[in-house]
């Protein structure tokens, strides 16, 4: 079950390539930052702009989550 | 309807020199709001955005920012990196040393790459990390573009037709 499953998210090719996981986890310091200056630039009120951030931030990573879900069954199925 | 008292109303902001704000902000991430002494504010974006844009510089080995609009490298992604002035310039300059055909100052940072087989070279050394970098710094650069707006126009909030656009929502989610 888990080979073709890390097999599927080996990206790159050859030694030094980044595993799918591994570059995953990119995407959450990306995802912090983005929503905190987005909340930051549209708000004052720092009790506003840590919920806007918030909400943001669980936007991002359930949309990025769910395409990430639909690319792989569609790798799966293919 | 008592939603005509927002929380925010409070808050008094000066944006001072609205065009300096917006240049400090556009030289160095944060700036301009603490020059507007939204202290808080500039420390968070400062951290924010040089965070982003100093790890996917690092990663890249310092390679990913460049500038070059040939038609053997149309680098694209110096459009978004471009709003953030301090590698903006650098950037610029070294690409007018390059096509000098003198040598790249500051050690070969932020300079184009002399050759189609050098930027070959780089992507094969730094791999995923090079695309990774070049997104982190890319998205830093987007960042700072809505950083310099909320420097030059104050928070989005102030804008006239969001607070009927939220009004109208709430009405909405009452009804």
């Amino acid at each position: 079950m888990m080979n073709w499953l890390s097999a599927l998210l080996i990206f790159g090719a050859g030694p030094d390539a980044i595993s799918g996981w591994e570059q995953i986890l990119y995407l959450i310091p990306l995802v912090l930052c983005s929503s905190l200056v987005y909340g930051a630039t549209r708000h004052e009120d720092w009790t506003i702009i840590t919920k806007e951030s918030v909400k943001l931030a669980a936007w991002l990573l359930c949309f990025t989550g769910c395409v990430f879900v639909a690319v792989l069954l569609f790798s799966f199925f293919n | 309807m008592t939603a005509d008292k927002h929380p925010e109303d409070e808050i008094a902001v000066d944006l001072k020199n609205r065009g300096f704000a917006a240049l400090l902000a556009w030289l160095v991430p944060g700036l301009g709001h603490m020059y507007q002494g939204r202290m808080s504010k500039g420390i968070a974006i400062f951290v924010s955005i040089s965070f982003l844009f100093v790890v996917g510089l690092q990663m890249g080995g310092g390679k990913v920012v460049y500038c070059s609009f040939t038609g053997e490298d149309l680098r694209w992604q110096f459009v978004g990196q471009a709003f953030i002035g301090s590698a903006a310039v650098p950037a610029v300059v070294q690409n007018r040393v390059r096509r000098s055909q003198e040598k790249p100052l500051f050690g070969g940072r932020f300079a184009p790459p002399a050759s189609h087989p050098e930027r070959a070279e780089w992507l094969r050394d730094y791999h995923a990390y090079y695309d990774i970098g070049t997104l982190y710094t890319l998205i830093a650069g987007v960042l700072n573009m809505f950083a310099i707006f909320d420097a030059y126009g104050g928070p989005a909030y102030w804008y006239e037709g969001y607070r009927k656009e939220k009004s109208g929502d709430k009405e909405g989610q009452d009804a």
